[in-house]
């Protein structure tokens, strides 16, 4: 996700089969760099937490 | 003492001899048919299928035997939900008018509980949204229902129905509740199976119902909740009688209050009406203590990050096939959950444990029974709005609604929305008891409670037919 040029954004879309008008390459972008920047978010939580393991989740409190 | 309930009193009702379920049933029919113009609550009505199963419970009880609470008492289900016999549409046009062959896990043990299903109640477009077009609210018809259950608090609320189901993956049973002023619980991650029932987010989906008073939130939720092997997400913890906690009161509990962000900014009405919702709970001996939990802020950028790719792998034949038959806005959010790297998804799920954790944390730091919150920081915006005003502060309706119910789905944690006063524009707002995993009997203790100390479930909005 680091290359979000319109050409870029439009070959990522190809290859996972959504091309076509109901695509807007350029929403999609954008969308995808707000993602990046939920993501860096998320990245700053995470700092110095050990949470390698944390990936399946369980309601209880153990 | 808890109030009755709709449920109960029908239920002594029926014993009585005083009504029939037939008499019931024609009366929600009935009711639905007066309403559903102006509130679109429903998008099936299934009269005979209804009567039929109104006849068994009548005769089953002139039996005398008895399949608990909800015999006879009819409920209305989110189409997202399957109903053996009708088509289940998921508010979209993708979705076939083929008849599903069985029901949904939630359906038969409301069948087996005696209940009477009416119908389908109106969803957002795939579960995915608070709109719930073209679902109105009984409060004022121009403004929207919530969702995505916008159809059950509809329906509820206008007294067509006195309880019917909803799902909620970020806030789409409370988010209805709040803004259509009735009680939506949802339970703890894994309390109720979702076998049969369309998906929007595996992780964070849960179902339950949206109902006229706590105490009927109870009974639903006793009627479905349990282990079910269909859906490997279901606890295998027994489940407890919830009613013989409604009406013990709150006296010495502990309940902490969050007002900090994703908690604020609010409303001024929603901030006036969640403090005098503490101190009414205050007043009933609680004992109330502000708690803070910073990693809460983080709530709508781990809540998305785990959507969006949820959403887009059990979408992606759809997606793929048909794009043009999902919405613009909602085609998006399933584009980006397809193209963002997994280490984004893998991020929010990390995240997610971390929110989880803090929550135990403070829990076991202040020693908490339940924590409050205000269900939504607005009351129901205009129909087609897309950005609402709160303590100053413009912002896209989905995510402030979603802001400050979503915790509680990352952390799986129960929470029940219960009507808390109104604003200038005569609207509802609604307060949100959260509780420990499994431990809905005391979120819905509180809720009893503070039911009890207040009138706000007697107000009727103008558009309302009464049912019972």
């Amino acid at each position: 996700m680091d290359d979000l040029t319109h050409s870029r954004v439009a070959e990522l879309l190809r290859q996972s089969g959504l091309d076509g008008p109901a695509f807007d390459v350029a929403a999609v972008a954008e969308g995808l760099a707000a993602a990046r920047v939920d993501g860096r978010e998320l990245e700053r939580l995470l700092e110095n937490r050990a949470v390698e393991y944390a990936t399946t989740f369980e309601p209880e409190w153990r | 003492m808890a109030p009755a309930g709709w449920i109960a009193e029908a239920a002594a009702s029926l014993r009585s001899g005083a009504t029939t379920s037939v008499e019931l049933t024609r009366r929600a029919l009935d009711g639905i048919e007066r309403v559903n113009d102006r509130l679109n609550a429903f998008v099936l009505v299934d009269r005979d299928g209804a009567l039929s199963a109104a006849e068994a419970a009548d005769a089953l009880l002139r039996s005398g035997e008895d399949a608990g609470p909800l015999t006879g008492i009819p409920v209305g289900v989110k189409d997202i939900i399957d109903m053996a016999g009708l088509p289940t549409r998921c508010g979209s046009p993708a979705f076939s008018d083929r008849a599903r062959s069985t029901d949904a896990t939630v359906v038969t043990r409301l069948r087996e509980a005696g209940a009477v299903m009416v119908g389908k109640t109106t969803t957002h477009e795939l579960a995915c949204g608070v709109y719930s077009a073209p679902a109105a609210n009984p409060w004022d018809t121009d403004r929207l229902p919530g969702g995505s259950s916008g159809g059950s608090g509809a329906a509820v609320a206008a007294g067509a129905v006195p309880m019917a189901l909803g799902s909620d993956t970020g806030g789409s049973i409370r988010i209805p509740a709040s803004v259509c002023g009735v009680a939506g619980l949802k339970p703890t991650f894994g309390r109720i199976s979702r076998a049969g029932v369309a998906s929007l987010a595996w992780s964070l989906d849960h179902l339950g119902p949206l109902a006229a008073t706590v105490s009927d939130c109870a009974a639903g939720l006793q009627a479905m909740a349990g282990f079910d092997a269909a859906d490997p997400a279901t606890s295998r913890l027994p489940v407890p009688d919830f009613s013989a906690w409604l009406g013990r009161g709150v006296e010495g509990l502990r309940i902490g209050v969050l007002a900090d962000a994703p908690f604020a900014p609010l409303q001024d009405a929603v901030a006036v009406a969640f403090r005098d919702a503490v101190e009414v709970l205050r007043s009933l001996g609680a004992e109330l203590l502000p708690v803070g939990i910073p990693e809460l802020d983080r709530t709508l950028a781990t809540e998305f990050a785990i959507v969006g790719p949820e959403a887009a792998a059990y979408h992606r034949r759809l997606l793929r096939d048909r794009p043009e038959a999902i919405s613009p806005g909602i085609r998006h959010l399933f584009t980006i959950g397809t193209l963002v790297p997994s280490s984004y998804y893998l991020a929010g799920l990390q995240a997610r444990s971390v929110i989880r954790d803090a929550l135990r944390a403070a829990f076991e730091e202040h020693n908490l029974d339940a924590v409050v919150t205000p269900t939504l920081p607005a009351t129901a915006a205009p129909a087609g709005d897309q950005r609402l005003e709160g303590g100053g502060v413009m912002e896209d309706v989905t995510a402030a609604y979603v802001r400050t119910t979503a915790p509680f789905n990352l952390s799986g944690q129960p929470a029940l929305s219960v009507p808390c006063g109104f604003d200038g524009n005569g609207l509802p707002t609604g307060l949100q008891i959260a509780g420990r995993p499994f431990d809905e009997a005391t979120v819905l203790q509180i809720g009893a409670a503070y039911e009890s100390a207040t009138d706000w479930t007697s107000r009727r909005p103008p558009v309302y037919v009464d049912a019972g």
